[in-house]
């Protein structure tokens, strides 16, 4: 799922490279830019670390998904990874790599 | 209460020795999985109790410890990501956390327990807790763990930071346990207005606090940590490839799920027959002892036999939560729930309800206690409704019964129509899950978000402890209702009394022909299968049997249902009384209350136990309610009554069209 909301690739300055949590080749890192949920479920996402601003690496595709945020993989539903606009930042790193930590 | 601090200082080491002891409470704060129920129960052990929170359902445990010269009351506060108070258990703590619950004074000191293998992440919620600026103690868990990992925390460095004390600990091991003691003490001798604020601090608006606060702690971290930290998780990981695999980790997940109900089914009947042999003979001996008449009789069918008939479920519901605890701690139950999230979500319910719903199949008691682990309060609600349609281990005597008289020289068929009764179930739960998310409670399922914490040996400790608690919550709750039940049930099938000479002639006859060829025995089944039969359950038996009737059920039928209103598997006692083969023949093979059966006719000569009559029963037993005690603790995790009597009224309706329209189609297909 693209972005089906232009008013917010304006916010952006990269537009053109935003992409869903749940567009995210497997092992992905981006960057979070905006969560689209709803007040209680963007509330759980960024008590889990997935908030603006916040690197998450996509683990397991498939629904539900498999993310990792701060040191922990999260089980998300897609749904939910469709409201999370990512910006990409490395391509696919090797396999069982953390790159999420400093 | 802590305003009453202004010891300084130099007077402290004195005044310790000498001042009298002081009730005070910490809190025990902390992240989801790491480790604070297993430090908390190292702290406190067998000495801890639940309870609810006043007000509402959210449950925590509390404990009275020995802290140096203070009386502390331990309160493990539910675990939590943050203290924005998004779900209620995060509402009740925060509120906890604040002294603003009814009831409850501010803590006097805080312990936050920190997982020391991830703490970056930890460190967000510490940080919030600071920001409280009470009195508060940082518990860096699982330092084993970290150290195996190669990861260095550095104490001082991280004091600095955080500005209040940071003990290094294992709740595995007990390493640290005398310094962290130590701490709590010192804490809550020192004045409060000595607590630092945290600096910097995240007054910026709501949506780059929590980013702001994520930087800090990463920063913080960074500074505290050398050593590689990045090496952990990956045998998880792989144990992931499978586990959470879309194929494999279904079939690992039933696997699982397989084996924990052989184990359970398998280890509690040791036990079972022992509790049953034990009541039994209990049972013997006192109404031997007893002088004989309606007191005899109440304590020996109406309260041994209670008792007996509550704690005969016990070992199973042991055994059930003291697995579900070792799955948990393992970190299984997370994968678990990952996996069935999407089959989960066709019927409106989120992955998390599957582990209720299967543990229903051994006592929906259970089951609905451990639906706590569902957020959503809908989606809660609608697993506790449905739970009591799974055909639970107190059905089996009676789906044994009724599978007997259909096809007692057909194996096949009688396992077939056995197993068909567990789909039946399972079925009208899972759609009936749909219905109400569909009107009563309406709303999407919550997407799922759920954190799948690395693989651990689960701790044997935490586990007998938790099975230990949720053991004492069934005997206190259940157990005192279903005690109240069967001496009511006793009541009804024992009054009013009858009497011998105020029965038609013939019956005196035949009474007194048994009696006079010395049988005894089957002098007094004749007079108990009349005495029940004239008794207030029979009256009301006989009273609603027309409203029975389209279903096939005669009168004892349904003096039987009735009688099973509170607990079903009674049908079965009741039945082997009614048609006069004693009560002893439902408990041995039960072959002589099935000839029985089998041959019973109406008194124009039709049998009753017709086969249409039979599937109508079976229907209506595996989908009516029939247990009070279910509905108590619905009542209990609900807080209102309105749901056990919405269980009652859609259940009682369920099974009364279902068998009704079972019977006439079997007529109609000529099955009579």
């Amino acid at each position: 799922m693209r972005l089906e909301n232009g008013q917010l690739a304006e916010s952006t300055d990269h537009p053109s490279e935003v992409a869903t949590l749940a567009e995210l080749p497997p092992l992905a890192v981006a960057t979070v830019l905006d969560v689209l949920a709803d007040d209680d479920d963007s509330a759980r996402l960024k008590a889990m670390g997935i908030c603006i601003g916040r690197r998450v690496q996509l683990v397991q595709q498939g629904d539900p998904l498999v993310v990792r945020a701060i040191g922990i993989r999260i089980g998300l539903s897609r749904r939910l990874a469709e409201r999370v606009l990512m910006q990409p930042i490395e391509l696919p790193a090797p396999e069982g790599e953390d790159k999420t930590a400093e | 209460m802590s305003d009453g601090f202004n010891i300084t200082d130099s007077t402290d080491k004195q005044s310790l020795t000498t001042r009298p002891d002081r009730d005070v409470s910490v809190a025990l704060v902390g992240n989801p999985n790491v480790g604070k129920t297993s430090l908390f129960n190292r702290l406190t052990g067998l000495r801890a109790t639940t309870a609810n929170f006043p007000g509402t359902t959210v449950e925590h445990r509390r404990a009275k410890v020995k802290i140096d010269h203070w009386n502390a009351t331990l309160i493990d506060l539910p675990g939590l990501y943050s203290l924005d108070a998004v779900t209620p258990d995060e509402r009740i703590a925060c509120q906890s956390l604040e002294g603003t619950l009814p009831g409850q004074s501010t803590p006097d000191a805080v312990l936050v327990v920190v997982d020391s293998t991830n703490l970056e992440r930890n460190l967000f919620l510490v940080g919030q807790v600071l920001e409280r600026r009470r009195p508060t103690v940082v518990a860096l868990n699982m330092i084993d763990s970290a150290e195996r990992q190669g990861i260095r925390i550095h104490l001082t460095k991280l004091r600095e930071h955080l500005s209040c004390p940071v003990v290094a600990v294992s709740a595995r091991t007990g390493q640290g346990f005398r310094e962290l003691t130590a701490m709590i003490s010192a804490v809550l001798s020192a004045p409060t207005d000595s607590i630092p604020a945290l600096t910097p601090q995240f007054n910026s608006c709501s949506t780059c606090q929590f980013s702001a606060r994520y930087d800090w702690a990463e920063s913080v971290a960074a500074s505290s940590i050398s050593g590689d930290a990045t090496a952990h998780g990956h045998r998880s990981e792989a144990i992931d490839r499978f586990m959470m695999h879309r194929v494999w980790g279904l079939g690992a997940f039933f696997g699982v799920m397989l084996l924990t109900f052989v184990l359970i089914f398998w280890i509690a009947q040791y036990p079972m027959d022992l509790i049953d042999g034990f009541f039994a003979l209990t049972g013997q001996t006192v109404g031997a002892w007893l002088p004989a008449g309606d007191f005899n009789s109440f304590v020996t069918d109406g309260v041994i036999g209670g008792v007996g008939g509550m704690l005969v479920f016990l070992p199973q519901i042991g055994i059930l939560f003291f697995l579900l605890a070792l799955l948990e701690g393992s970190g299984y139950l997370a994968r678990a729930a990952f996996v069935m999230d999407r089959l989960m979500s066709q019927v409106g319910l989120p992955g998390k309800a599957f582990v209720p719903m299967l543990s229903a199949h051994a006592c929906a008691i259970p089951a609905i206690m451990a639906s706590r682990v569902i957020d959503d309060r809908r989606d809660r609600l609608a697993t506790i409704l449905v739970a009591p349609l799974m055909s639970c281990s107190a059905r089996v005597p009676v789906y044994a019964m009724l599978v007997a008289l259909l096809f007692p020289h057909d194996p096949v068929k009688a396992s077939l129509l056995f197993a068909a009764a567990y789909v039946l179930g399972i079925v009208a739960a899972l759609l009936m899950a749909l219905v109400f998310k569909k009107t009563l409670l309406q709303g999407r399922t919550k997407p799922l978000v759920i954190e799948l914490p690395p693989y651990r040996w689960p701790s044997l400790r935490d586990a007998l402890l938790l099975t230990y608690d949720r053991a004492s919550v069934f005997v206190k709750n259940a157990g005192t209702t279903i005690l109240v039940i069967s001496i009511v049930m006793w009541a009804l099938a024992t009054y009013p009394k009858t009497d011998l000479h105020s029965l038609p002639q013939s019956v005196q006859d035949q009474y007194s022909r048994l009696e006079n060829s010395g049988d005894e025995a089957a002098a007094d089944r004749l007079l108990s299968q009349i005495q029940l039969e004239h008794s207030w359950a029979g009256q009301l038996g006989k009273a609603i049997q027309p409203a029975f009737a389209p279903l096939g059920f005669d009168w004892k039928v349904s003096i039987g249902v009735v009688s099973s209103f509170a607990a079903r598997e009674v049908i079965v006692s009741t039945l082997a009384v009614l048609f006069g083969v004693g009560e002893e023949a439902a408990d041995s093979e039960g072959s002589s209350l099935y000839n029985r059966l089998r041959s019973s006719t109406y008194a124009d000569g039709r049998p009753v136990f017709t086969p249409a009559a039979c599937f109508s029963l079976l229907v209506f037993y595996v989908l009516a309610m029939q247990c009070l005690p279910t509905q108590a603790v619905t009542r209990r995790e609900t807080g209102t009554w309105k749901w056990p009597l919405v269980q009652l009224g859609y259940m009682t309706v369920l099974a009364y069209t279902a068998a009704l329209i079972t019977y006439q189609s079997a007529l109609a297909a000529g099955y009579s």
